[in-house]
């Protein structure tokens, strides 16, 4: 059975394309250690899409996740949302070489543990043209 | 287990991952991981840098502090505008048979507003030392 991704269009509509694979490629093993900004190198020539897991706010007990999928043809990414009412974001930079992430920020300030990488998959999809 | 380590150019620790690639043997129970970027690893031996340790606490605390600081001067952001709905109030009209009631009720509420504004200022202050 064949596995579909919702994408957006160049028009900014939405469809669903079909998968030829996902692979987890790279997995935080200390997601609740602040994460300072670095570059994680992983072979990334095979895929068309990174879906970006980060656990948004670390905070004892209390952290939750969200996904992005990003497309490798535009580099630059902020990742960000709200968490408690405060915004928090991380700048990530996809190349077929691996994915370079900024500092963490919580509204302006510079904050580590926020927004801390968890999982990195590759996406590869059966068609690469998007309407 | 094994994990993939990506290290700084001083082979501090800046993560720990499960890839294809793991190659390094850790026990991270046995670790501190809330210092793990305190972590050297150097020809298969991981040491743990006291200083560099004491140094992200340091960090940790200075960063607190910062949060704290920036909650408080927000606090006193909006206590301006409660000042300034305090003026506007004073200035108001104000009904002759009531004008001593409210004027009292006024000028609690603005002995509280003061005595808050006070107490904000003390703590930045205490915060900043």
């Amino acid at each position: 059975m064949d596995k579909w991704i919702q994408l957006q269009n160049n028009d900014g509509t939405d469809n669903l394309y079909p998968v030829e694979k996902i692979d987890l490629l790279w997995q935080n093993s200390s997601p609740t250690s602040n994460f300072s900004a670095q570059t994680v190198s992983i072979n990334l020539s095979g895929y068309d899409r990174l879906l970006l897991v980060f656990v948004m706010m670390k905070s004892g007990d209390d952290s939750y996740c969200q996904g992005f999928i990003v497309d490798k043809s535009h580099t630059k990414w902020t990742c960000g949302g709200l968490y408690q009412n405060t915004y928090v974001s991380r700048l990530v930079d996809v190349s077929d070489s691996g994915v370079t992430f900024g500092s963490g920020y919580a509204s302006s300030t510079s904050n580590q543990s926020a927004v801390i990488p968890n999982e990195i998959y590759g996406i590869k999809l059966k068609t690469h043209d998007l309407r | 287990m094994l994990y993939t380590l990506n290290l700084d150019s001083d082979n501090y620790i800046l993560s720990i991952a499960h890839t294809k690639n793991d190659s390094v043997e850790l026990d991270l129970e046995s670790m501190e991981l809330a210092y793990m970027n305190a972590y050297k690893y150097i020809d298969g031996v991981l040491s743990l840098d006291e200083e560099k340790k004491a140094e992200l606490i340091a960090q940790e605390e200075a960063e607190e502090k910062q949060i704290q600081i920036a909650e408080l001067l927000e606090q006193l952001h909006s206590s301006d505008e409660d000042l300034l709905a305090f003026i506007e109030d004073l200035f108001s009209f104000k009904n002759p048979l009531t004008f001593i009631s409210d004027m009292i009720g006024l000028m609690k509420n603005y002995a509280t507003l003061v005595a808050n504004r006070q107490s904000i200022r003390e703590q930045i202050k205490e915060l900043s030392k």
